[in-house]
């Protein structure tokens, strides 16, 4: 036996077939990827097809239907809760509309309203941020003493006072997360620009002649891309969450629409009046599932793409 | 030092500036101010004096400073929603209860969240760490408005040992009353500063002046809780001005659940009444006492760590 073998750990054969795929898949954050396309994406894109109801559909003689697994209750011999039945697997709310139906259908919200503020917010905050950090002197000046101004401001007050002004709409909700979104994107982006401005290939673009917008764009841009895509997965989580919050409070999605922050809010009366746990604890279930899977996908590509933000 | 609480001081006075600007902008941007600022069924003298009060008549650059003038002498305007009530008066009435909340959930998440995050970090991979840990990933994904209607079904609903809403009676009464929605807010709190507070530990603990005091022979007790905690408290405390922002939201949010009569309802019932001055009031309030706490941990932070002041 070789002694500098002792202590250390077996070798082991390199899997094949199977195992190798395994292995491979491992590297990946399956279970996450694989809630976010069951309870997200699919639901979001085929929502009309999978969906056992029509979300909207009023059914006042199933009112109050317990999930599907949940026997009837009886208070002093008197039925006050119906047998769950199969029809509404996860039960229906007081109007008797189907709650699942529901959470697929508000998957589209969620999932439409958090990539339109991500987009308004990462295009605006990253150029502004690219600018202020290639330019330097006032604009950056400028740029930077709003975004500080942004980030002090609890965004949640700015939300509550744009959806009173503008009224609670889809257009409003977008523009609400991309006023709160900007300014990361453009704090982020104007770092990086910082650190590549001074960098040879940048004046050797500049001294062969390119023009500011062109090393703007082919060259600083390309460079400072990774960590934005990184701050892109981990906000994503947070924007759903936000819309969730903006909703429940009434400054968000207006009703009827499902969205999943009303769903919840629509259960608390219920909760409250012992008659319903059901309507709030399934949206809040789906919004809780897909934003952790989001936060560790994001961990995930994030140790991939920029092991620098680690610990940020 | 003075130097640097002037210019903080300074700044903190043009981020104040340039929320009464969104503020004032906001109203006027929707088409016509009257639409916000006075309820549906006005009159025309009301019309007629609301015009002159706010120089609606003059021009914007007018208007702004007949704003900031009024704001400043605690004149907000009157409620839409209570036609006889002045807005500051409604959002000051409101506020001892929302400070009262603020503050237990913030104790009770700092006397949760560092022993918890310390514990963690000693004990690094064990069972213990693993709990802490899958506690703080849960708290920051779950929807702080379905803890807050979890935790009423759970405790009031189904036990029945804390009351579901309201305020309840001074004295003890007010303290239970206040238990759920502390927790509530304490939750998000907890498990954004267990981690940090874990984090910056580990980093401590594998420095060499650790490893120095343990060659000396201090106790580990000692090594964990003086040495160790105290350089690692820098970062966490950071964070304590960042989650008073989240208070502010979490309160909203708590007291809607709970119908908690504090700031946080009345901003949700300024919502759904479209009470734009009960709003604005709120946002004014909320932005100077916010930025009046940032200024004083900077100056705090700048007392402690040199460094800073003269960056």
């Amino acid at each position: 036996m070789d002694i500098s073998r002792i202590g250390a750990s077996p070798e082991r054969a390199e899997p094949i077939g199977v195992g190798r795929f395994i292995a491979e898949a491992r590297r990946y954050p399956l279970v996450p990827l694989f809630v976010l396309v069951a309870l997200l994406i699919v639901p979001a894109i085929f929502a009309d097809l999978i969906a056992p109801h029509d979300p909207y559909e009023v059914n006042p003689r199933e009112r109050l239907t317990p999930p599907a697994w949940s026997g009837a209750q009886y208070l002093n011999g008197v039925q006050v809760r119906p047998e769950g039945s199969w029809k509404n697997i996860l039960g229906t709310d007081k109007l008797g509309r189907d709650v699942l139906s529901r959470i697929m259908h508000g998957a589209r919200y969620s999932l439409s309203i958090s990539l339109l503020a991500i987009l308004a917010g990462g295009v605006v905050g990253s150029g502004l941020g690219v600018l202020a950090g290639y330019f330097g002197g006032l604009l950056d000046h400028v740029v930077m003493r709003l975004v500080d101004i942004f980030i002090t401001i609890p965004g949640l007050l700015f939300a509550l006072v744009l959806a009173i002004v503008l009224g609670p709409s889809f257009q409003t909700i977008v523009l609400v997360v991309a006023v709160i979104l900007w300014p990361r994107f453009a704090r982020m982006s104007r770092a990086e620009t910082l650190s590549m401005r001074s960098r040879d290939f940048v004046s050797r673009a500049k001294v062969s002649g390119c023009s500011d917008t062109r090393v703007m764009l082919r060259h600083i841009f390309p460079n400072v891309i990774n960590p934005l895509v990184v701050l892109v997965t981990l906000e994503v989580g947070h924007v759903i969450l936000l819309e969730a919050t903006l909703s429940f409070l009434g400054a968000g999605i207006p009703r009827p629409i499902p969205a999943w922050g009303l769903l919840v809010s629509d259960g608390r009366d219920l909760i409250v009046g012992g008659n319903g746990w059901w309507v709030s604890l399934f949206p809040g279930v789906a919004i809780l599932l897909v934003v952790l899977s989001m936060n560790l996908s994001g961990d995930w590509l994030r140790d991939k793409l920029d092991p620098k933000l680690r610990n940020r | 030092m003075q130097r640097y609480i002037i210019v903080r001081l300074f700044q903190s006075l043009i981020v104040l500036f340039a929320v009464s600007i969104i503020i004032f902008g906001l109203a006027r941007v929707s088409g016509n101010p009257m639409d916000v600022l006075l309820p549906d069924d006005a009159g025309p003298e009301e019309f007629e004096l609301m015009q002159q009060k706010w120089g609606l008549d003059k021009p914007l650059h007018i208007q702004y400073f007949a704003f900031l003038g009024n704001a400043l002498t605690g004149d907000f305007g009157r409620s839409v929603q209570h036609p006889t009530r002045e807005a500051l008066e409604l959002v000051l009435k409101r506020f001892p209860a929302t400070l009262m909340l603020a503050g237990l959930a913030l104790v009770v998440s700092i006397a949760i969240a560092f022993p918890v995050g310390v514990l963690s970090a000693v004990k690094k991979d064990s069972m213990p760490d693993y709990v802490a840990k899958t506690f703080a990933l849960m708290g920051q994904s779950a929807p702080s408005f379905w803890v807050a209607i979890m935790l009423m079904w759970l405790f009031a609903v189904q036990l029945n040992w804390l009351p579901t809403s309201g305020r309840g009676d001074p004295g003890i009464d007010r303290f239970v009353h206040l238990i759920l929605p502390a927790l509530a807010i304490g939750w998000y709190q907890v498990a954004a500063l267990m981690r940090l507070v874990r984090s910056s530990m580990l980093e401590v603990l594998d420095s060499e002046f650790i490893k120095l005091a343990r060659l000396k022979g201090v106790s580990e007790a000692r090594v964990v809780w003086k040495h160790a905690l105290r350089n690692a408290s820098i970062a966490p405390v950071t964070l304590l001005g960042l989650l008073v922002a989240q208070l502010v939201t979490g309160t909203v949010v708590t007291e809607t659940v709970f119908s908690y009569p504090g700031v946080g309802l009345l901003a949700v019932d300024a919502i759904r009444n479209r009470d734009f001055q009960v709003m604005q009031t709120i946002v004014l309030v909320f932005a100077v006492i916010f930025v009046g706490i940032n200024l004083f941990v900077d100056i705090i932070y700048a007392y402690i760590d040199p460094r800073i002041r003269y960056a």
